[in-house]
């Protein structure tokens, strides 16, 4: 038997039936030495039973004579029927005279065995057989029936919830909450006259005819502009352009939306918002080593909006929930940008980008602008999610068609020098005569990648090596998709771009090439594009310094005061005529700037003074607004401006957790219109999209945004304050109190008082003590004496 | 307000007033052996981060530089060192590996110029950096030659900031400042950077606000150990995390760290007498060298503009007998890179830890809590005597019974002040005279012999006893206020001019007894031990002693030479050593010898 398991594997339930039957076999058959002696298979078993006789008797008193064949389930001596375990390790029966003699007879030949002594046998050894014990005992019949019995007994009441009033109420709960209001046009469904109502009927037909008119009005337009830096970096601007019907902003009507994203367009109807920008940036972008960007962009965050002027609320809580909506949209901390702390109304820096000719007017109230800036933003793919998902051929999953297909891979968008989302909204004319006004939404993505290889002077990149894609599709929503490459750098270097151009145009002296990416030919298959370029020895690299460059930094150190410095140099080769300069700085309150300190030199010479022809400056008030300063200026040189601040002791509840970290002073912003003959694509006023752009000639408007700054004001040493305090306080009370007596207090000795004895000192009190009951007495006597007097008197 | 108190000094114990000689030498020894038993391991704490986000640079590495790429860096280095054009040479090598690369020219005659690069972070806008610095010659103790190139630590310098341009981990930019002239190109830099003097021309570019950095000397091809060099302008030290964290790098790495070429090996093989002895002589020349207020590298220029620093400085004295090849390439550039990105991983400024500390070895400190006890004992006779002295004035105004009505308040006791005042007008005016003198020590001699001999010249005031007390009341007064407010500013300046100037007060004061042999000694004493040239000289020889850490032999010339040289460099760095010497300790020690002559028993005994 045993030999037989140790051959044949079988499984866990197969071995338990197996040994069962077994168990029962040898049991009913064999005494119980046999089966101890030969139970080699039984497993729980295996032990030599227990001794017999006084030793067994006082360990278990309980089983009586009872034979103990085996180890048990427990080990103890108990007996149980169970299917699980069915070799109990004790008899049923106590050993009788009549068992013992057939155990005797048992142990012969089995033959002389009547079926009768067979069954007395199994029956001292076991309670019930296997059949008898595992058979239904039908008692859940019982269970069942009293159960039923009892819950027939109980009277049930309706709850209080299902009355008729109460689901009213709940109703108009749900109706109240917006819990899953039903919207869209089968809302409109008017369920007494089973027709849509009358009101939508009209608004139907209206809508049908906007879906007619605007389906063909929206237009999408994405692109990408290629620049080969000088410094081995190259410069990646996705552009994204979205043209809309202007009804989309009309209140009190269902709106169609085509490829304007809705989100935007909630945000601007309700906020009463007439124009907006909002960008996000990492980095900084370098002036002197990678020239002008089409659009530039602080550190960190922007935001300015020109708000219309005939609303209901007032410009300020406008502000506030647009910068609130428009954070939240893009997962931004914009919020901090509401009050009127961070935010300022500029005269001249920000004048609405709007083409209509009403809003060119420069007498257009500045109250109506609001300007911020958070420095301390960081930039994160959090960010471009949220900003992708506006785009109209940006699919679930990565499955993004067009040119939004190179945002897939968003750490690799972030692995760059400099990395700026924007996004522009305004209305534009319709056209030339400006008859009728479209809005503009244009988003812009704008990387600068460090290219250069191992190799000294040589760059090279791929759309995969940069994007981490290629752009697998067209999307069929754009009505154009163009990459275009800026070959300024011809000159210098030389370049090598795969595929062929579709054609070539000259923007001034720069030559750029277009590739038709909504083309036939292009239009089914993947593009993907490499480009190398290397600097030609030959060559000197100075040959195209930007026109102007900024520079700023602040001076001091300490925790007292400070300054800053801002160096705006002009390249006086390119510009002969002067230019005019507008300078705007906003600075948190807690720099507390002084007026006078402004001054403006050249860079050349610190002692020529220039008047600037306009200065605006608003004082900061505590916790209340903080300080702008606008200055324009004219100028043929580069200059420098410079003021200094003293800072503010901020309450310890002001600092943030980290407050030796410092404090950001927000970039100052340079505008200025650069003369035509500039190498630079930049952005148009006309047209947002490049393709325009390009066509037309640039009025050369620019916005420079200089470096923010990092100041430590002066910070308690949070680390302990409590233990500085409390025990400066304990020794300047303990101190002080000594020191206060001991100048205003004359210290004199007293006559020495003389030591009585004890008996004297009893004695004085018995004398005190007679002294005073003849004094109480007296006074008793007199007050009789009195009315003995007066009564005689009467 | 007038003084309404009326101490007496009757109140005082008389038992007091017989032992107060042994109890102000009783505080003052306690005193010196207290700042004696800073060194023992109960008093010092063992060193630790404060800084959690200091930590993550000291785990892994992840730049690895060729020993090939360093010898090619060193190979250009020396050419341009031998032609003269070296700040050319790194500019180009900047340039040429596409990072921004600046030169400032030092404006004097010897056309020198600094040269800084700034690697760009990606991650942030210019506006914290880290500075790595290399002057680029660097002092050595050798007599041949006073100033060698600064191979080494360009070279490293160089290879580090080039390893670290493209890394995307970088938050903050790293300036790589190579300084003309030690620390005056420094100096003239800072100045620029942070444009504090209006003539100081600006510089090109700038990285935001510096947090912190590291100078590398390193004149030597080769070097068995490191020496940390942190003494800055007037005492001031760098945040104790910097300090900790360059240790802790430099034990990962085993390269056996110093303090004032004094290596303590921590582990158990030393003896605890040996560990003792080395901890005194760092605990001593700590104090010692913290006093003169002159830093001991170019780190301490940073630290006057908040930019904690620490020099490393490459030795050649081998720490270990077993140790026979010198410090690894590897092993350095890891200390280098694990500080810069523990210092890149730091969010704020150094603000935890401490900045108030002495060293007793490099794991173990002593902060300004235990070290401001033994000055406090030093200091208390002083205070104690001024208040003996006030109560006493009380005792003998009621004596004379006179009182002065001035302005319709009383006086408590009178007093011929405009002598006494005319008296301190004089001593003040003599070391102002010591202020505008050139500082050569044979000058000193001269003046101080002027000193000596002025109370024959200019016959000192005759005065009673109750003005020369008087007049120690206010010296003890300006003496102790003084010595308060320097062990804020520079403790160990306080300490060593507490324990020059007490032992002068108690022995002006002992003038004051009736025996012409006290009076004789008292002033001898104050011509030979208690002389502040004979200090000078002590203090230097002392110093001598425990840099050099055998027996010496005082060397005048020696002491003429090391005080030329520093007076020379301490107009250099805004430090206000001499001055607080010049115009406080020696006119309080002049008008202390000068009191001895005020009593003249003999006069009074004839009138």
């Amino acid at each position: 038997m045993s030999n037989f398991l140790r051959q044949v594997k079988i499984t866990q339930p197969q071995l338990a039936t197996f040994l069962q039957h077994q168990c029962r076999a040898e049991a009913s058959t064999a005494s119980s030495t046999g089966v101890t002696q030969s139970g080699s298979i039984v497993l729980d078993n295996r032990k030599a039973p227990p001794p017999l006789d006084a030793d067994r008797m006082r360990m278990h008193p309980r089983i009586g004579n009872r034979e103990i064949v085996g180890y048990g389930l427990k080990g103890k001596p108990e007996y149980f029927d169970l299917v699980m375990f069915p070799c109990p390790s004790i008899r049923w029966e106590a050993d009788t005279a009549e068992i013992t003699a057939l155990r005797k007879k048992e142990q012969g030949d089995w033959k002389q065995l009547s079926v009768d002594e067979k069954k007395r046998l199994y029956r001292a050894s076991f309670r019930q057989t296997f059949e008898e014990f595992s058979a239904p005992s039908g008692v859940w019949k019982w269970a069942i029936g009293w159960t039923l019995i009892g819950i027939a007994g109980y009277r049930f009441d309706k709850p209080d919830s299902m009355t008729d009033e109460k689901l009213k109420r709940q109703l108009e709960f749900h109706i109240a909450a917006r819990q899953g209001p039903m919207t869209g046009l089968a809302s409109k469904w008017d369920y007494e006259t089973e027709m849509f109502s009358t009101k939508l009927k009209s608004c139907l037909i209206l809508v049908l005819l906007i879906h007619c008119c605007s389906t063909n009005e929206d237009v999408y337009k994405e692109e990408l502009y290629i620049r080969p830096l000088v410094s081995g970096h190259t410069y990646f601007n996705l552009l994204f352009t979205t043209v809309a019907s202007p009804d989309i902003l009309k209140s009190n009507i269902v709106h169609h939306y085509h490829l304007f994203p809705k989100v935007i367009a909630d945000i601007v109807r309700s906020n009463g918002v007439s124009e907006f920008h909002v960008s996000l940036t990492q980095g900084l972008w370098r002036y002197d080593r990678w020239g002008m960007p089409i659009v530039g962009a602080p550190p960190g965050a922007e935001v300015w909006a020109w708000f219309k002027p005939d609303e209901q609320r007032d410009v300020a809580s406008r502000w506030t929930s647009f910068a609130h909506e428009l954070g939240g949209l893009l997962c931004a901390s914009l919020n901090f940008v509401a009050s009127n702390v961070s935010s300022s109304s500029p005269y001249y820096s920000f004048r609405p980008q709007s083409t209509l000719p009403k809003s060119n007017g420069a007498n257009l109230d500045n109250s109506l602008l609001r300007y911020a800036a958070l420095p301390r933003e960081i930039v994160c793919t959090e960010n471009l999610t949220p900003w992708k998902k506006l785009l109209p051929c940006v699919a679930g999953g990565s499955n993004h068609k067009g040119l939004a297909g190179l945002l897939d891979n968003a750490p690799k968008l972030y692995n760059s020098d400099y990395h700026s989302l924007r996004m522009d909204f305004r209305q534009i004319c319709a056209d030339t005569a400006c008859t009728s006004t479209q809005l503009e939404l244009s988003m812009a993505l704008a990387i600068v990648v460090n290219t250069a290889t191992s190799k000294p002077n040589y760059n090279e990149w791929t759309f995969r090596s940069v994007f981490g894609s290629n752009v697998a599709q067209s999307c069929p929503l754009s009505s154009l998709t163009n990459v275009y490459v800026d070959l300024q750098l011809s000159s210098t270097h030389s370049l090598n771009i795969t595929p062929e151009p579709d054609y070539a145009i000259k923007q001034g002296t720069t030559p750029i090439v277009i590739y038709d990416l909504g083309s036939v030919q292009r239009k089914s298959t993947t593009f993907a594009m490499s480009c190398t370029h290397s600097k030609q020895p030959t060559s000197n690299t100075d040959s195209s310094s930007p026109p102007i460059v900024v520079h700023r930094y602040a001076t001091g150190y300490g925790v007292r005061d400070g300054g800053i410095k801002t160096v705006i140099k002009i390249n006086e080769e390119q510009n002969k005529n002067q230019i005019t300069l507008l300078y705007f700085e906003q600075i948190p309150w807690y720099f507390r700037v002084f007026l006078h300190t402004l001054k403006i030199t050249t860079l050349d010479d610190d002692t020529i003074e220039i008047k600037p022809d306009y200065i605006s400056y608003t004082p900061g008030k505590d916790r209340e607004r903080s300080y702008q300063l606008e200055i324009v200026i004219k100028t043929d040189q580069s200059i420098v401006i410079s003021f200094e601040f003293e800072m503010a002791f901020l309450k310890w509840n002001e600092f943030p957790p980290d407050p030796n970290h410092g404090f950001y002073i927000p970039s100052a912003v340079i505008s200025t219109l650069l003369p035509s003959k500039s190498n630079y694509i930049l952005r148009s006023l006309n047209s947002f999209s490049l393709n325009q752009s390009l066509s037309s000639s640039s009025d050369g408007f620019v916005r420079l945004y200089s470096e923010s700054l990092l100041v430590n004001l002066p910070t308690p040493d949070f680390s302990m304050p409590f233990n500085v305090i409390c025990l400066g306080c304990t020794a300047v009370a303990l101190a002080f109190g000594g020191l206060h007596n001991l100048t205003t207090k004359e210290f004199c000795f007293g006559p020495k008082r003389a030591q009585t004895p004890l008996r004297q000192r009893l004695q004085d009190l018995r004398v005190r003590l007679m002294a005073s009951r003849r004094a109480l007495a007296q006074r008793l006597f007199k007050r009789t004496s009195q009315k003995q007097q007066h009564e005689h008197t009467e | 307000m007038p003084l309404l108190s009326n101490l007496l000094a009757k109140d005082i114990p008389q038992t007091f007033q017989k032992f107060q000689l042994h109890v102000y030498a009783g505080f003052f020894f306690f005193g010196l052996l207290g700042f004696v038993y800073l060194m023992s391991p109960i008093v010092s704490r063992r060193n630790y981060l404060s800084e959690n986000a200091l930590s993550p640079g000291l785990v892994s590495n992840d730049i690895y530089i060729s020993n090939e790429h360093i010898r090619d860096i060193i190979g250009q280095l020396r050419t341009g060192f031998k032609e003269k054009n070296i700040s050319d040479v790194i500019q180009s090598m900047f340039v040429q590996r596409g990072i921004e690369a600046y030169k400032q020219n030092l404006e004097d005659d010897t056309n020198d110029e600094n040269v800084y690069g700034i690697v760009r972070a990606p991650r942030l806008a210019s506006t914290e950096s880290i500075i790595l610095v290399a002057p680029l010659y660097v002092r050595i103790q050798s007599k041949s030659q006073p100033i060698k190139a600064n191979l080494y630590g360009i070279a490293h310098t160089l290879a580090i900031g080039f390893a670290l341009h493209r890394k995307p981990y970088m938050a903050k930019d790293i300036i790589l400042l190579f300084p003309a002239q030690q620390e005056n190109g420094t100096r003239i830099w800072l100045d620029a950077y942070f444009n504090t003097k209006p003539d100081s021309i600006p510089l090109d570019a700038h990285a935001g606000s510096i947090q912190a950095g590291l100078t590398l000397e390193f004149p030597h091809e080769k070097f068995y150990s490191i020496d940390l060099r942190h003494n800055g302008i007037n005492g001031q030290l760098p945040n104790l995390d910097l300090i900790n964290t360059v240790v802790h790098l430099c034990d990962k790495n085993s390269i056996p760290a110093s303090y004032y070429d004094i290596y303590v090996d921590l582990s158990s093989n030393e003896l605890f007498i040996d560990y003792m002895k080395k901890s005194l002589r760092t605990l001593l020349i700590n104090a010692l060298t913290l006093a003169t207020g002159v830093p001991s590298g170019v780190h301490g220029q940073f630290l006057h503009y908040r930019i904690e620093m620490i020099t490393l400085f490459g030795s050649l004295t081998k720490r270990d007998q077993y140790q026979t090849s010198p410090i690894t390439l590897r092993a350095f550039d890891d200390i280098i890179e694990g500080f810069i990105r523990s210092l890149n991983n730091l969010l704020e400024r150094f603000h935890q830890s401490f900045f108030f500390y002495f060293h007793i070895n490099r794991r173990n400190f002593v902060s300004i809590a235990t070290y401001m006890v033994p000055l406090g004992l030093i200091v208390a006779p002083a205070l104690i005597r001024s208040l003996v002295l006030y109560m006493s004035f009380f005792t003998s105004s009621e004596t004379s019974a006179t009182t002065y009505i001035t302005l319709g308040r009383t006086m408590k006791f009178d007093m011929n002040y405009s002598a006494m005042f005319l008296e301190i007008l004089e001593c003040l005016a003599l070391s102002y005279v010591l202020m505008w003198i050139p500082m050569k020590f044979t000058y000193l001699i001269i003046c101080q012999i002027t000193m000596f001999i002025s109370p024959i010249l200019l016959r000192p005031f005759r005065s009673t006893e109750r003005q020369f007390d008087y007049l120690q009341f206010i010296l003890l007064l300006t003496g102790s206020a003084l010595l308060g407010c320097l062990s804020l500013l520079n403790y160990s300046m306080a300490f060593l001019a507490a324990c020059f100037l007490m032992p002068c007060y108690m022995f002006a004061g002992c003038s004051k007894f009736d025996h012409w042999i006290i009076k004789y000694f008292c002033r001898f004493l104050f011509l030979t031990c208690l002389n502040p040239l004979v200090f000078l000289a002590l203090y230097h020889y002392l110093a001598r002693l425990l840099m050099a850490g055998e027996f010496l032999l005082p060397n005048f010339n020696q002491l003429t030479s090391d005080f030329d040289t520093y007076i020379a460099s301490y107009r250099l760095f805004n430090a206000w050593t001499v001055d607080v010497v010049c115009l406080a300790i020696v006119p309080i020690w002049f008008l202390l010898y000068r009191s001895t002559f005020w009593i003249r028993t003999l006069v009074d005994k004839t009138q």
